[in-house]
């Protein structure tokens, strides 16, 4: 990865892996209908409200700043948006979720539940558009859906042996891990995240994610002799 | 609030343009100096590599970045100058060079009934230079042709005739036809085609990538002596590859269509004005600065260009920074290739 040259204006986008994937697939799915901006580099702490010059200097630090050019991870470019809000906002939305981590054995369950927090003037609430959840490595997971808006959608994925991405809107959203070990190797356990942005607010929340080789002994009911294992 | 906008129908704009380069590795114009490999451009016996074709190096193959740039070869319609696969009765002339004759006459006629003919002229024997694939990327460029072959009777240069020509070139299995010339830059020398007693000089397929010379007229003019000899080890290809080595003169460049896709990404004063970046906000979301309670500045770096599934497909990156408040508005023209 280089600088960019400065002194150019042009802009020149690049397809992401996802982009790569969509046009592969030649289903239409490719199609550019929208766009967001976003500031991943800039740290606005360089942004100084003191500057001995005024303040029409105070943002000369990042305004000089060489960028870097664009690279194709989709899942770890755009990661903060610029977003639209009222005039005289002092507090921006926060996107939370009612678990911090998320550790799942061989084909066990659980629910990611977001909430937004100072969106519309509101201390809490679902946005009402709903989220989207990025899985960053959708082959750790057998179910991967959302629930409760009326776009949630959950789509087969292709087969990968490398990590594949998918995005799926909901309010709430289910996991299920995979109950195979192929893909652990010699490895005890697979991590990934799941990024979580509210679609109105843009606010996201990452949350790691990890699948253990762990097989879970599950207790047999009285008719049923001897152990299950899954 | 948002975070993502539309685009409209017409701020997406989709544009073609030609773009050339030069054919050789490192888009070096003229192919000044060159170099065959020792172990391909063998030719002991009737199947040897070197009696089909000699692969031709930007550098030596002792490098590690040594590229093939073209390969040249000799074919006859009889065989003649080649050693015979089997040299018994039933197996006569059945040899590389008729090999070569057979494919390069098949590829354009798609027919064997049909012999090169070089302006009423038609000989028994070519030769053909043909361009590396990796060389060109999607056709050579008519009229950018300047080849030079040396022999006995002095230095020769070659041409295609695109830009003498008027009317649309001859089409064939292979895509367009054009005559190689006497000229230089696709322009001929004089106004007659048949520019020897033997005919004209050859065919040129950009389309193919491959410059097919009428060997009479050739070695008639250059005077490049051939070895037409039944079951004879004539390395024709080799003499043909002398003349342009004595030469060290071949400029031909290739050239692309690129469809560009631009989407007129518009920022209205309204809109963007805050940022979730972390280092904007506390972790309850107030904002860091206090002059920017009336005031939010952001800056953007990045466009991020999704689909309906609001996934992102492509990105690009501004080249600095590009501040946004209540009181401007950006205009950021986005180039997609394809």
């Amino acid at each position: 990865m280089g600088y960019l040259n400065n002194s150019s204006i042009i802009v020149d986008a690049i397809l992401t892996k996802k982009g790569r994937e969509l046009l592969a697939r030649q289903d239409g799915s490719f199609k550019i209908t929208q766009f967001a901006l976003g500031d991943d580099e800039i740290d606005y702490t360089l942004f100084n409200e003191n500057h001995p010059n005024g303040s029409q200097y105070s943002g000369e630090a990042i305004e000089n700043m060489h960028i870097i050019e664009a690279f194709p991870d989709d899942n770890n470019i755009m990661v903060s948006k610029l977003v639209t809000l009222p005039r005289g906002t002092t507090k921006m939305p926060v996107v939370t979720a009612n678990v911090s981590k998320v550790t799942l054995s061989l084909g066990s369950s659980t629910v990611i539940n977001p909430e937004t927090l100072n969106l519309n003037g509101v201390s809490t609430l679902k946005e009402p558009a709903g989220y989207l959840a990025t899985i960053a490595d959708r082959r750790l997971l057998t179910t991967f859906s959302g629930v409760g808006t009326n776009e949630a959608t959950s789509t087969n994925r292709p087969y990968s042996n490398s990590s594949l991405s998918e995005t799926i809107k909901g309010s709430s959203f289910n996991l299920t891990a995979i109950s195979s070990t192929s893909l652990f190797g010699t490895n005890n356990r697979l991590l990934t995240s799941i990024t979580i942005e509210g679609i109105e607010s843009g606010a996201r929340v990452t949350i790691p994610v990890e699948i253990t080789k762990e097989v879970i002994a599950v207790t047999a009911t009285q008719a049923q002799t001897g152990v299950t294992l899954r | 609030m948002a975070t993502y906008n539309r685009y409209a129908s017409d701020d997406i704009v989709i544009s073609t343009d030609r773009v050339s380069t030069s054919t050789w590795s490192n888009n070096t114009n003229n192919l000044e100096v060159a170099y065959t490999a020792s172990s391909q451009a063998v030719f002991t016996n009737a199947t040897s590599s070197g009696a089909f074709r000699i692969d031709i190096y930007n550098l030596p193959t002792s490098s590690t970045s040594e590229e093939v740039q073209y390969s040249v070869s000799y074919g006859h319609r009889k065989g003649s100058g080649s050693l015979d696969f089997t040299n018994d009765t039933g197996s006569f002339g059945f040899s590389a060079t008729r090999d070569i004759y057979s494919q390069y006459r098949n590829l354009v006629f798609g027919t064997e009934l049909t012999d090169f003919t070089f302006d009423t002229v038609t000989p028994d024997d070519i030769f053909v230079v043909n361009v590396n694939r990796a060389r060109y990327k999607q056709n050579l460029k008519p009229g950018t042709l300047n080849f030079k072959l040396t022999g006995d009777n002095g230095e020769f240069l070659f041409t295609d005739d695109s830009i003498t020509k008027t009317g649309s070139a001859v089409i064939t299995n292979i895509g367009r036809q054009f005559n190689l010339v006497s000229g230089s830059s696709g322009v001929m020398s004089g106004s007659t085609l048949g520019q020897t007693a033997s005919g004209s000089y050859g065919l040129f397929y950009p389309d193919a990538g491959i410059l097919l010379f009428n060997a009479a007229a050739v070695s008639h003019s250059v005077g490049l002596e051939i070895n037409r000899g039944s079951n004879a080890n004539g390395k024709n290809n080799q003499k043909f590859y002398n003349a342009i080595s004595e030469s060290g003169y071949f400029i031909l460049d290739s050239e692309e269509k690129i469809t560009s896709q631009y989407y007129f990404t518009r920022v209205k004063n309204q809109e963007f004005n805050y940022t979730t970046n972390s280092s904007f906000i506390e972790t309850d979301g107030t904002l860091s600065f206090s002059s920017m309670n009336d005031n939010p500045r952001t800056y953007i770096t990045t466009i991020g260009l999704y689909n309906d599934n609001n996934e992102l497909v492509a990105t690009a990156k501004l080249s600095q920074p590009l501040a946004k408040d209540f009181t401007k508005e950006a205009l950021i023209k986005v180039k997609l290739d394809y």
